[in-house]
């Protein structure tokens, strides 16, 4: 059987390919040049004197198990401690994290460019534009989920190559709520759309 | 669908083209052809009525029910 692409298939199959290819190119750029991609402990709060320009954080100590881990730097702003390590490890999980969300998201971009493409040519009433809004809808639930992933590599790697002494270091959970009606919404607005297209749809082949 | 138009059948019967009928019933070609190959969802009245008079046929002409 031979096997034919529509030119709709060949177009999305290259633009995925493309939003794939720049998504890499932003994880390789933040692993080679960004530096804040090395981890930031963040403790706090301190007790300030802002007059003398003193931080004071009494019977703390933060000991890297690493001896390898390069160049550790405090920087003290606002009340809190920002200890910044830098670890290659870090940054290469780091790196292919936000190359993911750089993927989904900017396929989730091109898919409401797409979408905003058809509006201006006066025809959003079709079915790809339903699936837009179902990608779009799961991107805006995955959000959380890749919080939490990223919280949970933070706090693992936290725990398992540093001796925190006198501190406590809290478990974070991402704020889900938000995102959780905003998908909802983008698929209740799918299911709409989809009712209007059966509509259009009737009523352009009724004779 | 079970609802089968026989339109094509009933024109050939009585000799007259889809653009000269398109034209007596006040409809676009494009929407006969919908008729004609059965990709209508839903017939109106007032075209079902101009129909058979153009073709001088009843509804049952046009229209036929097949079980599937």
């Amino acid at each position: 059987m031979k096997l034919t692409f529509s030119n709709t298939s060949i177009f999305m199959l290259r633009t995925f390919q493309v939003t794939i290819s720049i998504g890499l190119l932003f994880g390789l750029f933040v692993l080679l040049f960004v530096e804040d991609t090395s981890t930031q402990l963040t403790f706090g709060p301190l007790n300030l004197d802002h007059g003398n320009n003193i931080a004071q954080m009494a019977n703390i100590s933060i000991t890297p198990l690493d001896t390898n881990m390069t160049s550790p730097k405090i920087v003290i702003d606002h009340a809190r401690v920002n200890y910044y390590v830098h670890s290659y490890g870090y940054r290469v999980v780091g790196a292919i994290l936000f190359s993911i969300a750089a993927v989904i998201g900017l396929y989730a971009l091109q898919q409401l460019i797409l979408m905003i493409k058809s509006l201006d040519n006066g025809n959003p009433f079709i079915r790809e534009n339903v699936w837009r809004i179902y990608i779009l809808a799961t991107v805006v639930y995955l959000v959380p989920v890749f919080k939490l992933a990223f919280y949970l590599f933070n706090y693992s790697w936290i725990k398992s190559n540093f001796v925190l002494d006198g501190l406590q270091l809290n478990w974070k959970t991402p704020e889900s709520g938000q995102w959780i009606i905003f998908g909802t919404l983008l698929i209740t607005i799918g299911k709409i759309f989809e009712q209007g297209i059966k509509l259009r749809e009737e009523n352009e082949l009724t004779v | 669908m079970p609802i089968i138009v026989n339109l094509d059948v009933m024109m050939a019967k009585r000799k007259i083209r889809s653009k000269e009928l398109a034209e007596r019933l006040g409809i676009t070609e494009a929407n006969l052809s919908i008729l004609k190959t059965g990709k209508a969802k839903a017939v109106r009245f007032s075209t079902l009525e101009a129909l058979c008079k153009e073709l001088d046929c009843q509804p049952g002409d046009l229209l036929a029910f097949e079980n599937d």
